[in-house]
């Protein structure tokens, strides 16, 4: 069994690296393939997160055309299909393993189905809004397994006519790490000093991306947000954006407006990431982050926009879809009301319970790679 | 303060100039006015040996999260602190909207602390 994990952005890393952690434990071969933002400067370079977490990048394919705008985004992703080919010819995996709903996870779809190589799809059949909503879909089309976070996304992938047995319950794979580690995520003090910054007070963590089909919402939305925090005496954390079209707009207004309250980080460990989610007054923004992992910490999220429309959520989750000062002013409020503390404390995360990637690897493992898998038939 | 300061859009050969006629190890990238972020020497070794590219962006390679004093909310404790704690070379003076107003230098900090235990 060969398996190969094809991911281009740290957010995937999250849902990608406890497969990996099993696969390595039942001392399955497998191979990883990183590209785009994990390989770049000016995102982060995530890559070292992989390498600092234990695991050998097999494959490095860069591919992003510097603008990001949506010209060089469609060109960048021309470019990863024409590497990831070679990619999949080099080292004929039994089965490639995509999460999520972003272009190169698209990219990297397409190139395994012409292949005429399995791949499992994980965090499938959810809803998201704009052309990531579409993206997700479109892979779902391609898709020989379907690993589904919960009964909606299952129920969804059923309607949009894929073959039942194709699909597997088995909750988010990114919920595990946080679930084994949720205690040690409480800790803030070693990572404000870690950090070198000051927390003496609830903050805000702010993960604001571009919303694709409006880039000339950045602004308006940058309004809303720096008035509303120009309101309160929260220190803020942001999390510069992915390298989608825009991004440069958003860190262009945030580098303009930022004040001393600001912090700006380009990237973060995932644990660094997940202990200021933990002990953050809320999350701001439009990050699935907001939808998927502050459940489990119960940590209020403030969605925003429409880029996580339609998703499932839990009841910590306000969604703002005009954040206009005074809208979030309002659901500040909200977060701050006795009844929605109250209702905090019984929230439930509806995207899994911690043992999603055990369930993931056994299912590889025990799927026959045969006709039936490999000859689509699409039920409606 | 022109000395102290590189633009946001300048290359690594520009900050290594402005090092060199500042003499402080460090600079202040600033874009209209506003101070985006801190770059020392450390943080241009680091970008060669690590990422070797002389040709990085200035918003990579820089420390955005850097140490400053308030502009008008500040005494010489919190001076003190953050050259005894941070072992900076400048501390820049910033208003609420990250303009810059002024720079300490570490050698005008021991000057001032120097004359100050004298008397």
């Amino acid at each position: 069994m060969r398996l190969l994990f094809i991911t281009g952005s740290r957010g995937e890393w999250g849902y990608i690296s406890p497969i990996l952690k099993e696969c390595k434990r039942k001392k399955i071969k497998f191979f990883l393939c990183a590209n785009n933002m994990h390989l770049l400067d000016s995102f982060g370079l995530s890559s070292n997160e992989i390498l600092n977490d234990g695991f050998k990048i097999d494959e490095s394919v860069y591919c992003a055309l510097d603008g990001y705008n949506s010209h060089t985004t469609v060109k960048s992703l021309g470019v990863l299909m024409q590497s990831l080919s070679d990619v999949v010819h080099r080292l004929k995996p039994n089965w490639i393993i995509l999460a999520g709903d972003r272009s190169e996870t698209m990219a990297a779809a397409l190139v395994s189905a012409y292949s005429n190589i399995p791949f499992a799809h994980i965090q499938a059949g959810e809803l998201s809004g704009q052309i990531d909503g579409q993206a997700r879909h479109a892979i779902g089309k391609f898709a020989h397994l379907h690993f589904a976070s919960n009964k909606d996304a299952e129920n969804r992938l059923l309607k949009l006519g894929e073959q039942k047995f194709r699909i597997k319950t088995v909750g988010a794979p990114q919920l595990d790490q946080i679930i084994e580690n949720k205690k040690k995520y409480k800790l803030l003090k070693p990572l404000t000093k870690k950090l070198d910054i000051q927390l003496k007070h609830k903050y805000a963590l702010i993960v604001y991306h571009p919303p694709q089909e409006k880039i000339e919402s950045i602004q308006k939305h940058f309004d809303g947000i720096f008035g509303f925090l120009s309101n309160t005496n929260l220190k803020r954390i942001w999390i510069s954006p992915n390298n989608d079209s825009g991004s440069t707009i958003v860190k262009s207004e945030l580098n303009k407006r930022r004040t001393h309250n600001d912090y700006i980080y380009d990237n973060l460990s995932r644990s660094d990431y997940l202990t200021l989610l933990c002990n953050a007054k809320f999350i701001l923004g439009n990050s699935s982050s907001g939808i998927l992992e502050s459940p489990t910490f119960k940590t209020p999220s403030i969605n925003i926009g429409l880029r996580q429309n339609g998703r499932i959520r839990a009841r910590n989750v306000i969604d703002v879809v005009n954040p206009s000062k005074e809208n979030l002013i309002k659901a500040l409020k909200k977060i701050e009301s006795p009844s929605f503390k109250k209702n905090l404390v019984k929230v439930v995360n509806p995207y899994g319970n911690g043992d999603s990637s055990k369930k993931i690897v056994k299912i590889l493992l025990n799927t026959k790679i045969d006709d039936n898998l490999l000859f689509k038939k699409l039920t409606y | 303060m022109k000395k102290y300061t590189v633009n946001i859009n300048d290359n690594i050969n520009t900050v290594v100039e402005k090092i060199l006629i500042n003499g402080q190890r460090t600079v202040l990238v600033v874009e209209k006015e506003k101070t985006l972020g801190v770059i020392s020497e450390g943080d241009i070794l680091k970008s060669l040996v690590y990422k070797k590219n002389f040709n990085a962006n200035l918003n990579s390679i820089m420390n955005k999260n850097f140490k400053f004093l308030k502009y008008k909310n500040f005494d010489d404790k919190d001076v003190e602190k953050i050259f005894t704690s941070h072992l900076c070379q400048i501390v820049p003076v910033l208003d609420k909207n990250l303009k810059l107003k002024e720079i300490i230098t570490l050698e005008q900090f021991l000057k001032r602390k120097f004359k100050t235990n004298q008397k």
